[in-house]
Parts: structure tokens; sequence; C-alpha cells
């Protein structure tokens, strides 16, 4: 059994294995470069100044010329251009922070709401538990995209309103995850005896509690981040969240398909971007997951 | 004088939960008899030794005590006040150390944490640590998996020391130590009983152990007593069968001669009818199957035994 703070010994056992270095890579290359754009994004909208929001990138992403409308792949043109001309590859490359966003908020408000009921309903137990689990059995009888279509489009939610919208359907697993473990170590001789050595209920849900909980839910959070950037895709791909002209990789996938079959670069390349995202998070948290529970012998 | 008393305490759990379906077809609920009508009474400065298989409710025992169960059944006195009504009292005069150390500390703070959130003074930290013979400076900063078994039971033993307690109850403190260790926790605690003058509960189920650090003994079977009294008579002379059986179960150097109560510790759920032990007993006589022996007082100690009824 490993722990998150044993990080080193976690990065060791990541790179010594293909698939876990695979998603590690990817991992980290798509958190790395939203960080950068994600900047460079907030600095031109803060100055005004769109020409910061694509200094890194080949072309302007919002360049519309019908003159090059349909370009296929060639080495000025990556990935090729849109049915109005835009540069494929730029605009994947704008778009990909906000995909990192969308999941990092999704899925730590999903942990500390969960944390929050999990906690509550596997400790107190009693009526208390039964209250929030049936509240969660509820929302888990639905698919989770199925929920947020229901809640975003009367809303006509943008892009802040879809982020809203699948944290407030996006909790209830965490808060399973978190009752479930909280079972197992409300048991333990360090929790049941707190009372006598006087410990503060704050003191005894964080940090004897939470902190001996949290492993799982971290290699689980891990993975679940490429499900929400998948589902957060899907919404973009049927039209909601969406503000045109801002690229967005569902978004971009959608539209290309108009271009089907001549221009295949159009929803080809943004189609496979979300793969990819999408499995280094799965290859990653996999891996993780394996290393915590001690399914990996080292 | 008497620190503890708890008279007939009872402790029964539900061995499986009733559900709705299960009360409109009238079904009885099971219930596990932990411990059916035990008293226990606690000397000022003394070693109590509760001695018993596993299963015979020790540990429910050591639980009440330390107030992190309630009795089913029963009346609790710590120091002249109602337990039950008085149960941040007690908490408050009260340790207890578990069986093993690396469950009943909490992997996520550093020794120094440990003992720190139940004594904040510093100095003491020092000083509770010098007690237990651990080095300040190497212990403070490792977290309990960084510790040999022994040295994270002396942590328990240093946090559990921290509050100044009147009554230290210890569940099992040695069963989970290599025998080199648990004899060097063993002194240990006897070393610090003397210096500091703490009361003691002791729980094992080690008969060389409780023989090594009881003055007064309790021998429990199946949620009952069967056998009370100074330690020293209990081993020289133990009157009830099984503490007979107990006793001559324990391996002895050059001797190859166990005796060994034949059988296994009965269900609690349905515990033998009369005498719980009179399944195994080498002496049962009519009257064990029927009737429930009472504790009787006998060579100045007490014995739940039909043999010395008269």
């Amino acid at each position: 059994m490993a722990s998150v703070k044993d990080y080193k010994t976690i990065l060791k056992m990541l790179v010594k294995e293909p698939a876990g270095l695979t998603g590690l890579i990817i991992v980290s290359a798509f958190l790395i470069w939203s960080l950068i754009q994600g900047s460079l994004e907030l600095i031109s909208i803060y100055t005004k100044n769109p020409r910061y929001s694509y200094m890194l990138l080949p072309h302007n992403p919002f360049a519309i010329n019908p003159a090059l409308a349909l370009h296929p792949p060639t080495l000025a043109y990556l990935m090729g251009t849109n049915g109005e001309g835009e540069d494929i590859l730029s605009r994947i490359l704008y778009a990909i922070p906000r995909d990192a966003f969308v999941a990092i908020v999704v899925v730590f408000s999903s942990i500390v709401i969960g944390a929050v009921i999990g906690i509550l309903s596997g400790y107190i137990g009693g009526w208390l538990d039964e209250i929030f689990m049936r509240i969660t059995d509820a929302f888990l009888s639905l698919p989770a995209l199925i929920l947020v279509i229901a809640i975003s489009v009367p809303l006509k939610a943008n892009y802040f309103g879809v982020i809203l919208g699948l944290s407030i359907v996006w909790w209830p697993t965490y808060a399973r995850l978190f009752r479930v473990q909280v079972l197992e170590v409300k048991n333990a001789d360090y929790v049941s005896s707190a009372p006598i050595y006087n410990i503060s209920k704050a003191r005894l849900f964080y940090k004897y509690i939470f902190l001996n909980v949290i492993d799982p839910i971290l290699a689980y959070a891990t993975l679940d981040l490429g499900n929400v950037i998948l589902t957060y895709s899907t919404l973009a791909f049927i039209g909601i969240g969406v503000t045109p002209p801002i690229p967005e990789l569902g978004a971009m996938a959608s539209n290309g398909l108009s271009g089907l079959p001549e221009a295949w670069w159009w929803p080809l390349f943004p189609g496979l971007t979300i793969l990819l995202i999408v499995m280094g998070f799965s290859l990653l948290g996999d891996r993780i997951q394996e290393i915590l529970m001690g399914e990996v012998m080292y | 004088m008497e620190i503890y008393v708890g008279k007939s305490i009872r402790k029964y759990y539900a061995s499986s939960k009733i559900g709705l379906l299960d009360r409109l077809t009238g079904k009885k609920p099971l219930f596990v008899k932990a411990l059916d009508d035990v008293s226990i009474t606690i000397n000022e400065g003394e070693v109590l030794g509760v001695l018993g298989e596993s299963g015979c409710g020790k540990t429910t025992l050591a639980k009440i005590l330390a107030t992190l169960e309630k009795p089913t059944y029963g009346e609790l006195y710590f120091m002249g006040k109602n337990a039950l009504k008085n149960e941040e009292f007690v908490r408050k005069h009260v340790s207890i150390v578990f069986q093993n150390p690396l469950l009943s500390l909490n992997p996520r703070l550093t020794v120094e944490e440990l003992i720190y959130e139940v004594n904040k003074n510093k100095k003491e930290v020092k000083k509770l640590l010098d007690l237990v013979g651990l080095s300040y400076d190497y212990v403070k900063d490792k977290y309990p998996n960084e510790l040999s078994g022994g040295q994270a039971q002396r942590v328990a033993i240093a946090r559990a020391l921290a509050k100044n307690p009147s009554l230290l109850i210890l569940d099992e403190p040695t069963s989970a130590l290599d025998a080199s260790v648990q004899a060097q926790i063993l002194n240990l605690l006897i070393d610090l009983q003397k210096e500091l003058k703490i009361t003691y509960l002791f729980i094992t189920h080690n008969i060389s152990v409780a023989k090594y650090i009881s003055d007064r003994l309790m021998v429990l079977y199946a949620g009952k007593v069967v056998e009370e009294g100074s330690a020293n008579d209990i081993f020289e002379k133990p009157l009830h069968p099984y503490t007979q059986g107990l006793i001559s179960s324990v391996p002895k150097f050059g001797v190859k001669d166990l005796r060994p109560p034949s059988g296994e510790a009965p269900s609690l759920i349905t515990p033998p009818s009369g005498c719980r032990f009179h399944p195994r007993c080498p002496f049962a006589m009519q009257i064990c199957k029927v009737k429930e022996p009472p504790l009787l007082e006998v060579e100045g100690r007490k014995v739940a035994c039909w043999l010395y009824a008269r």
C-alpha cells in the first residue's frame, strides 16, 4: 500500500510501466499546455489585446479566410483548415485550457461536496444517512449527461453554466465513495477512541477521517477528470454551452461532420484530441489506483 | 478506595439487522450477549487483570468502561459519580491503549502531533517520550508506520499518559508484539505504574502476562465472571475448573504435559443452559446443566461454580 503522500514512490512506479508512463506524459502535456495557454488567454482578456492569446499558436485561430477553406493537412496547416479557413490545430490548442478548467473545477467541487455528505452520512449514520443516501440515489438513478442537459438547456447555459450544471450532478459518486471508506475507518481504534482524547469534531473529520480515506478517491478522481472532459465535449457536440466563435473540441467535431467525407480532417482531429486526453487520464488513473490499492507489488 | 465500580453490566448486540419485513413476519431479533451480568470493582492504585479467551467480552468491557460504548443494562460509578450520566468527567480521567498501535494511532499524524494534540505543551511531549524510553529527536517527526511495533506501542502509551489519567485501560497491549518486545513493554508498564501511581485495568488472553502484571485477577468466560480474587491465590490454587484448565494449558520448560479444557468456547447467541462452562467441564453435575451458579465467596475470593456451593 502506498499513500498519496509518498508521491515520489508513485512517480517511480508510474514511469516503470508503458501504460502508466503514456498516461503520465499525455496528462502532463495536457495540463502544462493548459496552464500556459490558459494564462495567455486570461492575459489577453485583461489587456484586451487578442494577440497574446495566440502568440504561441501557429496561426490566429479566429482568422477567417475563405480562400483557405477546407485546406487539407500540409506542413503549414498540420491539421488542415475548416470550412471557414481557420487553422484546426490552432483552434484545438486554443480550446484545450477550457477543457482542463472544466474537469478540475467539476472534480474538485465534487470531492468537496462528496466529502461533506459522505463523511457526515458515514460517521453519523441513522436518519441523516438515510436522507443523504436517498438524495444521492435519486441523482444516480439518471445518467449525468441527461441531468446536465435537463438543467442547462432551459437556462440557456453558457460555459460557466455548464460547469455549474456538471458540478450539481457530478458529486453523488463521490458521496458514495466517501461514505463507504468512512464506514471502514470509523471502526478503527484511532477514530473510535478519539472522544477520550478530546479530539475536536473538526479535527476528527479532517485529520482523522478525511485524510485517511482520500487516497482511493484521488485515484478515482484522476480517472474521472477524463470522464468530465468526455461529458463536457458531448454537451458541446450537441451545442450546449458553446459560444461561437470560441473554439470547443466537441463543437468542432460536430461542425466538422458537414465536411465529411472529403474534408475528413475537419472532424477527425478534434475527435482524436478528445480521445487522446480521455485515454491519458484513464491510463494514469487506472495505474494510480493499482499502486494505491496495493494490487501492484513493489 | 474504589475508583470504578460496575454493577451487573450487560451488553447485547443485535446479531442481524431487523428490517420492516422481519418485524411484520414477527421474526425475533437475535442478540449476541457479549457481557452478561458482569460486576467489576477497580481499586485505586492496583493492577486488575482481566483474563479470558477471545470472544469472552474482554474488549467490550474495556470499551464500556472507557465510555466508548454504552452498556445495555447496568450501572457504572467512576470516583463515586454515575459514569453513564457524567461521560465527560470519566473521559477526562480515563485513557486506553489498544492491541495494535498501527490501528490505534492516526497514520496521518507524526509522533509529536499525536501526543501534542492530547497535551498541548511541547516540554511535556518531550518528557512523555523520555518516560516511555523513546528519543524525542529520533521519533518526533516520524509517522507511526515508520516505527517498529514496540516503538509504536510506546508512543501509544505515551499518548495515553499525556492527559494524566487516573485509570489506564490496557486492552491486550502486548499481544501484537514479539516476545522480547513484549517483555520490555511489560516492564515499562510496571515501572510507569510504580512511578506515576496510576490504576491499571489490564486485559489479556495471555495467562503468563496476566500472572506477571496483575495484583488482582478476574477470569471471564463467555461473557460471565467465573473467578475473581488475588492473582497469587488464583495461580497457586485455581478453584474454577475453567481457570484450572487455563493454567494447565500454559507450556512450561521441560514439562510435556498440557491439559487444556476440551472443546471450544460456546456461541454467545445461544449460550449453554445453566453454567456456560458445563459442556466442557470435567466435573459437570446435573445442577450445572439446569441452574446458573452464583458468584460464591470461597477462601477470600469469588467463584461461580456449583462445586463450592454448600
